[in-house]
């Protein structure tokens, strides 16, 4: 009935694809082309910026930190969430244990980076202070080896609560009586939240963790900062800061390509689309079950 | 069990041994896991929250003589110092202008194309919305290089103009897939009331649907806000003067900074002034952020 005034919509489609979606389909066609960046001189190369992906040892220990973060961070995630999630579905009042653990996600990333570095300072930092405490000895939780994983394990903190909270919301749309049958027949607190609970919520569990894939390749602002305002380790180059720093460049590494930083953000979306695919695959329903 | 044990039986060695039973073992195991790796979590959490701010109000020559103590005396300057030397009020009004404009602009387009994209029945109308929702899955940065030449063309480089402009196109996505979502909930037995009675188009979309969709107008605005409000990277790329900069990409010159200043409290100051307001904002309206930011899922 309301077909005829679809073009309604057209002022934010117009927007939407002047700022947004033409911007990615130019930035997928510069990736056919050689560009210094600094003139409008553009050399069709056709697919051989992706060829040098493949010969740019860069590339390959950025997608292994992407999948690190993805996958190793996204199980323990997801352990916490359930975790969390498992132990106060059923108490009455869990708003202020959701507030306490949802709110990282509403502070700015750049500020979290910037609390993190101060939890792990080596001299000042509350880690190691409270590691003294019980009289451990400090650790320079940033050094090299060790920055990568200790910026997972932030990421993490941050992420927790989100998840936790969704999978909560999931949880309350259970109709009650099927839980209380599940009690009278005797099924325990970790039974029916195995047998029942995680069953009935699969369709928000499966969109939580399409999210995560989506958040994990995302994840820039904070190892952008988390080492300190001016430069980026390497030892924190995901995909995502590996792009950023093609296109725009540093002081020690300025641009030469932007053909190829653009090939390197394709690489970025088909990993999500993969991702995607795959989280519908491995979660995905035979049926659809109402309820 | 422990019924039996009030009523007097006695256990045997078989009742006891039921009452052991591996699943039983591991009920109250992940039960007592559970709390105890929860208390854990919101302990961290909350001794962090008191150590930064504890931090904020101390001297430097305080916190690094001893950073675990409570702050004596008070140092408040930290703030008026991080609000007017930092820079941080300046940057904070920026960041309130242009977020709370580009983001009613946002709305303010998404409202009728949410509308009419929740009515329509057309595959046409579930690609438009699949087509927005894509938009919240690719990373920004992706069109970024192109953005900025556009901007350096169009002298929107280092602009509040520019910088709003992707702003709106950023948030359109969010807030159509959300207000979409929403909408689609809303009975339509009003509306067709109002079209039998005449009512027109514009009539219906302004009388009958912002005032039913209140809440979700609500949710989608202060979801899209939060989002600027923390965004970096884009104002990070477009602007390039200090006077220009937001909230978050001033925090960010402030910390690097630090190595010359080494104000250390005076940068938990700022850290404090940026991220406050966000969490004033959540105390109240969480049930609208949490909502918005899991995208529906809690509604």
């Amino acid at each position: 009935m309301r077909n005829k005034v679809l073009w309604i919509a057209a002022p934010a489609m117009g927007v939407y694809l002047v700022v947004f979606v033409l911007p990615v389909l130019t930035s997928i066609g510069i990736s056919l082309f050689h560009w210094s960046g600094y003139s409008g001189n553009l050399q069709f190369v056709g697919l051989s910026n992706y060829a040098h992906l493949t010969t740019d040892p860069q590339v390959g220990s950025s997608l292994m930190k992407n999948f690190e973060l993805m996958i190793v961070g996204g199980a323990v995630i997801f352990f916490f969430s359930l975790l969390f999630a498992f132990t106060v579905w059923r108490l009455r009042h869990q708003s202020l244990i959701r507030a306490l653990l949802f709110f990282p996600s509403v502070v700015p990333p750049i500020a979290l980076a910037i609390l993190w570095a101060f939890l792990y300072n080596f001299q000042y930092g509350l880690i190691n202070g409270v590691l003294s405490l019980f009289g451990g000895h400090p650790v320079d939780w940033t050094a090299p080896h060790t920055i990568f994983p200790a910026a997972v394990v932030a990421i993490i903190w941050i992420n927790v609560g989100f998840y936790t909270v969704i999978l909560l919301a999931g949880i309350s749309k259970i109709p009650q009586h099927i839980i209380d049958a599940a009690q009278v027949d005797g099924a325990n607190e970790v039974v029916s939240f195995a047998r029942i609970v995680l069953p009935m919520i699969r369709d928000v569990v499966t969109v939580a963790v399409a999210l995560w894939v989506v958040t994990s390749v995302k994840t820039f602002d904070f190892l952008f900062a988390f080492a300190g305002a001016g430069q980026v380790p390497t030892q924190l180059w995901t995909l995502g800061i590996y792009q950023y720093i093609l296109s725009f460049g540093t002081r020690d590494l300025p641009i030469s390509n932007l053909g190829y930083a653009e090939a390197v953000a394709v690489v970025m979306v088909v990993v999500v689309g993969v991702g995607f695919g795959i989280v519908n695959l491995v979660f995905r329903r035979k049926q659809r079950v109402e309820f | 069990m422990s019924m039996e044990r009030v009523k007097g039986f006695v256990e045997t060695p078989e009742q006891r041994k039921v009452s052991l039973k591996p699943d039983v073992v591991l009920n109250r195991g992940v039960q007592g896991l559970g709390w105890v790796v929860l208390v854990a979590w919101l302990v961290f959490t909350i001794v962090t929250i008191l150590w930064l701010v504890a931090s904020s109000l101390k001297s430097n020559q305080q916190f690094f003589g001893s950073p675990f103590k409570l702050p004596s005396p008070l140092v408040p300057s930290n703030y008026s110092q991080a609000w007017s030397v930092s820079n941080m009020g300046d940057y904070f009004m920026r960041s309130v202008g242009i977020d709370v404009l580009a983001t009613a602009v946002a709305v303010a387009l998404s409202i009728p194309a949410a509308y009419v994209l929740s009515r329509s029945t057309l595959n046409l109308s579930r690609w438009i919305v699949n087509g927005f929702a894509v938009g919240i899955g690719i990373p920004i940065q992706i069109a970024l290089v192109p953005l900025y030449v556009a901007l350096s063309w169009t002298n929107l480089v280092n602009s509040m103009m520019g910088l709003g402009l992707v702003y709106v196109g950023m948030t359109i996505p969010l807030t159509v897939f959300l207000l979409t979502g929403f909408l689609s909930t809303v009975p339509t037995e009003l509306e067709e009331a109002a079209r039998v009675d005449g009512a027109s188009f514009m009539g219906t979309l302004f009388r009958i649907i912002v005032p039913t969709a209140r809440s979700g107008i609500a949710t989608a605005f202060i979801v899209g806000i939060v989002g600027l409000w923390n965004e970096f990277i884009v104002a990070y790329t477009v602007l390039t003067t200090q006077t220009k900069f937001t909230l978050p990409v001033g925090l960010y010159s402030l910390y690097g900074s630090l190595q010359y200043t080494s104000d250390w409290t005076g940068l938990m100051a700022a850290f404090i002034i940026t991220t406050f307001p966000i969490l004033i904002a959540f105390a109240i309206l969480s049930r609208h952020i949490i909502s918005g930011l899991t995208l529906g899922v809690e509604r």
